[in-house]
């Protein structure tokens, strides 16, 4: 093997974020890579982009090349978490279960510290009211 | 003597049981020791919600079934695709087409081939032409100037000839001799520069 052809033992195909960009400026690459490589080493191609920082419309930007990620899925290759849930959220995936959970569970925070401020309000207003 | 040999269940210190485990990030690797400070902890997982469990397994179950058919149907898909490129009906009229355009290109080769050839022989027929004419015009060239040095050598031993009856000879010289004598010759001229004579 050559200086940058190594060959691994064991490992598969992955479909994972490549992190570039600068400091406190953090930039993801959508990556098929194999998955002994470092995480911002040698891939096999470029599948898309995902930029984590909102921009001036507010908007978080992800590309995805959906033809070419088929391809490598129907190849065999694994998706990491993140890619997971970027995928759900575009909808090319389900949504993935723990994103669900969370945001439920979030939402039930929500709901509950609402509950205790109004909670905390009333209580309030009857003190005020009985002094 | 090996630590093995002396353990007894008695003997062994009890643990807790669960470990402490080294988290995935930080500044310590995965060879240094625990702190000083977390020697008694004792990590309790997360409380589980079982309604929320077994909402989240089977959200899980589900999600995991169609990402499998996902894959299924891709794979199939990328099969069926290495197959047409192969061996399908956009494939076989490419490799006709392929074909039939070398055997017209072939066909086109042989023509032009054949048309240079033509050309060629004309060519070089031409060429033979030419050189025939330039060596028969040289040769002709030569036999002129070899006449003509033919004849410039016998009119010069006709000169000879000529001359030749004047020449002085062994019978001649007494009566050549005495004719010199008897004709004197004056030699009191000169010469002008523009080449004129003057006798005075």
């Amino acid at each position: 093997a050559t200086f940058l052809c190594k060959v691994y033992y064991g490992g598969n195909l992955t479909i994972r974020l490549t992190l570039g960009g600068c400091a406190n400026r953090p930039f993801y690459r959508i990556v098929a890579a194999h998955s002994k490589f470092a995480r911002d080493g040698r891939f096999v191609e470029q599948l898309g982009c995902y930029d984590p920082l909102p921009n001036s419309h507010g908007e978080k930007i992800v590309g995805l090349n959906l033809e070419r990620i088929r391809y490598w899925i129907g190849c065999g290759a694994h998706l990491s978490k993140p890619v997971e849930r970027l995928l759900g959220l575009a909808g090319f995936f389900p949504l993935h279960p723990m994103m669900i959970t969370n945001a439920e569970r979030l939402r039930r925070k929500r709901a509950r510290e609402a509950l205790l401020a109004s909670q905390k309000t009333d209580t309030e207003a009857t003190e005020t009211e009985a002094s | 003597p090996s630590p093995s040999a002396d353990w007894t269940p008695s003997a062994a210190p009890t643990r807790p049981p669960i470990k402490v485990l080294l988290p995935a990030r930080g500044r310590k690797t995965r060879h240094d020791p625990p702190a000083k400070s977390k020697v008694g902890r004792v990590t309790t997982p997360p409380a589980v919600d079982p309604a929320e469990f077994f909402v989240l397994t089977e959200r899980y179950r589900e999600y995991r079934q169609i990402v499998r058919a996902l894959r299924v149907e891709f794979a199939t898909e990328v099969r069926k695709n290495l197959y047409e490129s192969r061996v399908g009906v956009l494939a076989e009229r490419r490799a006709r087409q392929k074909a039939a355009e070398h055997r017209e290109m072939m066909a086109w080769n042989r023509a032009e081939n054949q048309r240079l050839h033509e050309l060629r022989m004309a060519r070089l027929l031409q060429e033979a032409r030419e050189q025939e004419r330039l060596r028969a015009e040289e040769q002709a060239l030569k036999a002129q100037e070899t006449q003509a040095w033919v004849q410039l050598k016998e009119r010069e031993v006709l000169q000879l000839q000529e001359e030749a009856k004047s020449f002085i000879t062994r019978e001649n010289l007494e009566a050549r001799v005495e004719e010199a004598l008897d004709s004197p010759k004056s030699y009191n001229w000169a010469i002008t520069r523009e080449g004129q004579v003057v006798r005075a």
